[in-house]
């Protein structure tokens, strides 16, 4: 983290960039994919703060604790107001509804997108353009490059690559690197946080189960 | 109907239940997506009709109606054990949580290659309808293959893309094919052979002759498909009751429709002319009985959505084949790269190629070949489907059997003894004689000599399939213990890293 030459983003919000075409602001990941990601990485976000815990499967709040913004707030809203605490799978599936609205908006705020109308087919939708290029391809060129020189990579980015690899989007952050970047992606994951193997598995898994039932 | 499915706590609704519940199917829902994938159209006019040409067996419809029984019958533990197990979808999760790993390796292969047969068979199929279409309304000469080689191209793509027809269009494709389908039958009750009606077809004495085991497989190539109502089981509202609701209610509708079609088609023809007519005219028989009746419009119709009809089941086809290589690639049994998604597309990339690929290779083979298309592609290859799905759901059948006598805990233990071992034993019975009458009657079925090569190799690569994922199974037990342990687990095959033995294996609880 040290090495980090700007400052920590969050990480729903770097995720969000390595879905997105860093200079068009296209996406560059199915529409399923980038909404069960988007909902991983904010339970993760909450997880490093502190907030969630991963327990049989089941996600937890602890007490005490808040989150700086008003989007993780909103998150950590939604799952206390359960009364009986719901699997990760749920979770997953609940917040993949509206994860990509939230981090847009948190990017919006902080001035790192600009909400464009496009035209596709008649159809209108918004879209997000990258304010700073380098801003946003910062996570890519960080991960990629260190995947490729095998250099220490801190815990929050291990967690970022493994939504990446189950959401599709590894190839393009290995880009070059070849085997030996996968074989130490792959250390890497092995070496992680037992709660981050399981929120990044079962993410894995509510991505192959749309796949499986095709809707 | 219960008015609402408030928890013991109050007025307390989960915010998270009701917004997923939005988002749920009904069971109109699933048994629309069932019965559009089975194609009610395309075994009426193409898979009873090129029945009769090939089997010369007359008891096509009431083999209809006996196999939705013994699928009923079936569904009740199959339905059950669905509900306790992931992967649901797959006979293969049956058999390995009832039987092992190995057997379960097993019926993996054996569902890869009924999947290929029934998906690539239906080529033949559609190409032999467009082609006919195409010259009777415009004129337009194309050979089989070419337009066999249309919609493989069109499936190719939209399996990579992950495109499916929506619930609408389905419903719509779907509606018209089973209104055209009933008024064709009532014309042709209509206008008896020799102005009697008869029931010939329908007798149930002719489950007891000679040919029965060629007309129920017959009959299991119509129903293939039903199976996938456990797919959609957690994404169903209130599942536990209404999983088995659709399943039930599907084969009823199909199994009806199928019959019903089928025994009107002879009632026009005359039982006595029933199997000269269909080997005469082959898909064209529907169409031929009416013909004299109606306006020219309802056969144009007719033929547009037996084509259609055709396409949807292509289509669906492909996606369970290619989700089968997909689910096997995520519990890396096969390369894992199988298990990879396309990245633009939420679409099993590799495994709908792979069936891409296998398709045209056939198509070009039975290109060169020069053989009729209908009798050697359609039909011989869809049956050989449904007899491979006849042999996991007779596996499977036991495996849950299997199952239920060794898991009698917690929820399980308050199942009826009818649920866990009666309806599961008779089926395992029905099937286990159906799938014997098959393979002694398979010369039948493919209407050739007794002693012909193919009434064995056919059901023979079966065997082959079986032992080759078996064999593998065993290899990976000792080999890779780590890949043994995800063996039916499909995409639920990645909690294995994160989770102790065999904890996910089983539902965390009812949901």
């Amino acid at each position: 983290m040290l090495s980090d030459r700007r400052r920590r983003e969050p990480l729903a919000d770097d995720f969000f960039r390595l879905c997105h075409d860093d200079r068009s602001g296209t996406l560059r990941l199915s529409d399923d994919a980038t909404r069960v990601g988007l909902a991983s990485a904010l339970i993760a976000e909450l997880g490093w703060a502190g907030i969630l815990t991963v327990e049989d499967g089941l996600l937890l709040v602890r007490a005490g604790a808040t989150p700086g913004d008003s989007v993780a707030h909103a998150v950590l809203d939604d799952i206390r107001g359960e009364r009986t605490p719901r699997d990760v799978r749920t979770w997953l599936t609940y917040l993949s509804m509206e994860s990509y609205e939230r981090v847009a908006r948190r990017l919006v705020a902080g001035n790192h997108v600009i909400p464009q109308e496009g035209r596709r087919l008649l159809r209108r939708y918004t879209f997000y353009l990258p304010t700073d290029t380098n801003d946003f391809v910062w996570p890519r060129v960080r991960l990629g490059t260190a995947l490729a020189q095998r250099r220490p990579i801190d815990q929050i980015d291990v967690h970022l690559l493994g939504v990446a690899d189950a959401t599709g989007l590894l190839p393009s952050i290995l880009d070059g690197g070849g085997q030996a970047a996968h074989a130490y992606f792959e250390h890497l994951m092995q070496q992680s946080h037992a709660d981050v193997q399981t929120l990044v598995q079962e993410t894995r898994v509510v991505i192959g189960n749309k796949v499986m039932n095709g809707r | 109907m219960p008015v609402s499915t408030a928890p013991p706590t109050g007025g307390y609704v989960s915010k998270i239940d009701s917004a997923l519940d939005q988002n749920k199917l009904t069971v109109f829902t699933v048994i629309l997506m069932v019965i559009a994938a089975a194609a009610p159209f395309t075994v009426i006019g193409g898979g009873a009709t090129a029945g009769w040409a090939v089997t010369q067996v007359l008891g096509i419809p009431v083999a209809y109606v006996a196999m939705a029984v013994v699928l009923g019958i079936f569904s009740v533990g199959y339905t059950e054990m669905s509900r306790h197990i992931v992967n649901s979808g797959a006979f293969y999760a049956y058999v390995t949580q009832g039987l092992g790993r190995i057997p379960g390796l097993g019926s993996a292969g054996v569902a890869v290659l009924a999947y290929n047969f029934m998906q690539i068979g239906l080529y033949g199929g559609f190409g032999a309808v467009l082609k006919g279409f195409l010259a009777d309304q415009w004129g337009i000469n194309l050979a089989w293959w070419v337009c066999a080689g249309i919609a493989w191209a069109v499936i190719a793509v939209l399996g990579v893309l992950s495109i499916e027809f929506s619930g609408i269009v389905l419903g719509v494709l779907l509606g018209a094919e089973v209104i055209i389908a009933l008024i064709f039958s009532v014309v042709e009750l209509a206008h008896p052979a020799g102005g009697t009606v008869t029931f010939d077809t329908v007798n149930p004495s002719q489950l007891f002759s000679a040919g029965t085991g060629a007309a129920l497989a017959t009959a299991v190539a119509g129903f293939v498909g039903f199976e996938s109502t456990a797919v959609y089981s957690e994404e169903t509202r209130n599942a536990k009751r209404n999983i088995p609701r659709a399943t039930y209610l599907s084969l009823l509708i199909i199994g009806l429709l199928y019959a019903f079609c089928s025994w009107a088609m002879s009632v026009a023809a005359g039982p006595d002319k029933i199997v000269q007519m269909s080997t005469e005219n082959g898909t064209e028989t529907m169409f031929v009985l009416v013909s004299p009746h109606l306006a020219e419009i309802w056969l144009v119709l007719g033929h547009a959505l037996f084509i259609t009809s055709l396409f949807a089941a292509l289509l669906a086809f492909h996606n369970t084949a290619a989700r089968y290589t997909f689910a096997l690639g995520r519990e890396r049994v096969l390369f894992a790269w199988f298990g990879a998604t396309g990245r633009r597309f939420r679409a099993p990339l590799w495994g709908s190629v792979t069936q891409s690929i296998l398709a045209l290779a056939v198509l070009a083979v039975f290109a060169l070949a020069d053989k009729d298309p209908v009798v050697y592609l359609f039909f011989w290859w869809t049956v050989t489907g449904g007899f491979g799905v006849l042999i996991l759901m007779t596996v499977t059948s036991v495996a849950i059997l299997a199952y239920f006598l060794r898991n009698r805990d917690g929820e399980l233990a308050q199942l009826s003894l009818w649920r866990r071992f009666i309806a599961p034993a008779i089926g395992a019975v029905l099937l286990l004689a159906v799938l014997i009458v098959t393979i002694v009657e398979f010369d039948t079925l493919f209407g050739v000599e007794p002693d012909a090569l193919e009434r064995y190799l056919f059901p023979g690569l079966f065997l082959a399939a079986a032992i080759v994922g078996s064999a593998w199974a065993a290899f990976l037990r000792s080999a890779k213990p780590d890949t043994y342990r995800g063996i039916g687990q499909g995409v639920n095959a990645a909690l294995l890293t994160v989770q102790p033995e065999d904890a996910a294996a089983h539902r965390a609880g009812p949901r």
